[in-house]
């Protein structure tokens, strides 16, 4: 029973106002008025909005790709260190969730800027100064760094319950390093790697902060106009009808994820 | 190549983890086409040893050479070894045919080949109809055959099984201990079997190495091992017996609590001797022959013998009835007496 009421006032409510508005007209001031229309929904597909939409899932995905790139040999490597340093490693992991997110942000900002550190360092070899904030790259940069613990952890979870003598059967059978991660550590691991594409995929979709900081006015990203929406120009139904857009999307993304964990649960234990 | 060729050298091989010594200076030979076993109880440094020959595990002094050539040096996916693990450590996600065919594919066989051979591999080990399954769905003793035939399908100089029985409940390990031994004959390949259990070693290999503490105690044919322990700790270890701790004096056997008794010459230099049960011999007491006196203390019927502790003086005795038939079995506290030859009693010479 908590469960449920926990649904209802947490998701079904919400999520209920969200598909309502985005059938109805804006108010001169924010809010939502008749007549019920399918104007926003039309809107959605013009290309302007279209290209954001795109441009920001290419952003949330070479971010997740990235994550994924560091974050998997990370959590290889944690778990191949003694048990109580494998505790501390992973403390560490989650220990920028500790500081506020947007002073992480802000101090991506320190480091980027044309006067920031990266581009005094390259001054110094001759190849500055080097303008990296306000890039797209600034903006798949910060995603990737905020979301890589949550790539971490379950990866390390799904490492953490591979019987590591299937590695060395695999070895003793003549595959080298690369097979055996090929055919061994990542087929056995895909679940735990799935989920950390997704904890890194969804809230990097949806970001607005990071676009917003990192990005300046050239990488607006879904989140942006969304917001915009709700806060700039008070076309709350335009904006709800974004924001199905987004989920709409992510629904077929996890059912995608739900069957292909479906698959490697018929390999059993 | 004609059998008692020298195939695996191991010379001086020490590891040690922190203070334990796992192995302390072992030396051994296996030779070509024999199956050889390791054994030994848990932590005597065997799979170490396994794992050294496999290559997981580098000694830290010592020479390892297979087929003359050095083994230390070369990764273990390039050794001609291939080890079949206790865990059998099939992949889950990989049908049987993919398994077996997965050491093939590493050394690039082309596809028709590999078909062929995992097909011939899998009819050898009597699984053709369990190609497509996944592991998760096939018997402890399926999955055992898979991992065996897995390990020998790149035809390895030698295979390596751990603890190969210990999975199996106790009807398939014998069926599995003939195939075993079947297989080994088909496919001329050396195997050497590690375990801690005395009779899969003796049942399987041709010689067994007994290790303990990292020290090979014996090296012998399963036979000599059970007849002519040197040690205590292998005549305590392989089969049952009484071993009496003593001296020698006088062509007599002088061992504590226990009335002197006559013993070979052979036991000059012994510091303990050991009798069988079945060289034990209970007769009545104070007849004829009877070398020592004792009361029945306990008799454990085994269907084709029953064995007989018999306390004497401070030592327990152990002795097996054989051929019992109809006479009754001899009860508690009841005196009897003890007798055995004159070479029943094996001297052992190390503690």
């Amino acid at each position: 029973m908590p469960a449920l009421t926990y649904l209802i006032v947490l998701m079904v409510v919400p999520l209920t106002l969200v598909i309502a508005y985005a059938f109805l007209t804006a108010g001169r001031f924010g809010g939502v008025q008749g007549p019920v229309t399918l104007d926003n929904i039309g809107r959605l597909f013009e290309p302007l909005y279209l290209g954001i939409l795109v441009s920001s899932v290419v952003n949330a995905g070479l971010a997740t790709f990235f994550a994924f790139l560091i974050g998997f040999p990370a959590a290889l490597a944690i778990t191949r260190l003694p048990a109580t340093w494998q505790t501390a490693a992973l403390v560490a992991v989650v220990l920028p969730f500790w500081t506020n997110f947007l002073i992480r942000t802000y101090a991506w900002i320190i480091l980027l800027n044309r006067e920031g550190i990266l581009s005094d360092a390259l001054g110094l070899v001759g190849l500055g100064p080097v303008d990296f904030l306000y890039t797209r790259q600034a903006v798949i940069l910060g995603l990737t760094y905020a979301y890589i613990p949550l790539m971490v952890l379950p990866i390390y979870a799904s490492l953490q319950r591979l019987d590591p003598t299937l590695l060395e059967a695999a070895r003793n059978l003549g595959a080298g390093p690369w097979r055996r991660f090929r055919t061994i550590l990542l087929p056995l691991t895909l679940p735990g790697i799935i989920t950390g594409c997704l904890f890194v995929f969804i809230p990097s979709l949806g970001n607005f902060v990071i676009p917003e900081l990192l990005g300046g006015g050239n990488s607006q990203m879904i989140g942006n106009l969304v917001r915009d929406q709700f806060l700039k120009s008070r076309d709350w139904p335009f904006g709800s009808a974004l924001a199905l857009m987004v989920l709409a999307l992510l629904v077929v993304i996890v059912m995608f994820q739900a069957s292909a964990s479906r698959r490697t649960r018929r390999w059993g234990a | 190549m004609a059998s008692g060729d020298v195939l695996l050298d191991i010379h001086s091989v020490s590891r040690s983890f922190g203070d334990v010594r796992a192995l302390d200076d072992v030396s051994l030979q296996i030779r070509e086409n024999e199956f050889f076993a390791l054994l030994g109880p848990s932590g005597c440094g065997k799979t170490t040893l396994l794992r050294v020959i496999a290559g997981f595990e580098q000694p830290d002094s010592g020479t390892v050479t297979l087929d003359g050539q050095d083994l230390l040096p070369i990764p273990p996916e390039k050794r001609a070894v291939n080890l079949m693990f206790q865990s059998y450590a099939l992949f889950p996600h990989m049908t049987v045919e993919r398994n077996v065919g997965y050491g093939l594919v590493c050394d690039k066989v082309p596809r028709d080949e590999i078909r062929t051979r995992v097909g011939e591999v899998l009819a050898t080990v009597g699984l053709t109809d369990k190609r497509d399954a996944l592991p998760k769905t096939l018997s402890g003793g399926q999955r055992q055959r898979v991992a065996l035939a897995r390990a020998i399908v790149k035809r390895p100089r030698l295979l390596l099984l751990d603890e190969p029985l210990s999975a199996l409940d106790r009807k398939i390990r014998g069926e599995m201990q003939m195939e075993l031994k079947r297989l080994q004959h088909e496919v001329g390949i050396t195997f050497v079997v590690v375990t801690h259990d005395q009779d899969e070693a003796m049942s399987l290999a041709d010689r067994v190495a007994v290790l303990d503490r990292g020290v090979v105690r014996q090296l012998a044919s399963p036979m000599d091992l059970y007849r002519r322990p040197r040690s205590i700790f292998v005549a305590d270890f392989i089969g049952n017996s009484t071993i009496l701790r003593g001296t020698y004096g006088h062509g007599q056997w002088m061992a504590d609590g226990v009335p002197p008794f006559a013993v070979a010459d052979s036991a000059r230099e012994a510091i303990a001797i050991a009798l069988r049960p079945e060289a034990v011999t209970l007769v009545p007491e104070g007849s004829e022959g009877s070398r020592v006196r004792g009361e029945v203390v306990e008799v454990f019927f085994q269907g084709d013998h029953a064995l007989c502790q018999v306390r004497v003086g401070g030592e327990m005795f152990l002795a097996a009835l054989r051929d019992h038939g109809d006479h009754a079995l001899p009860r508690r506290d009841e005196a009897c007496g003890l007798t055995w030859a004159d070479d029943a009693a094996v001297p052992l010479f190390e503690e």
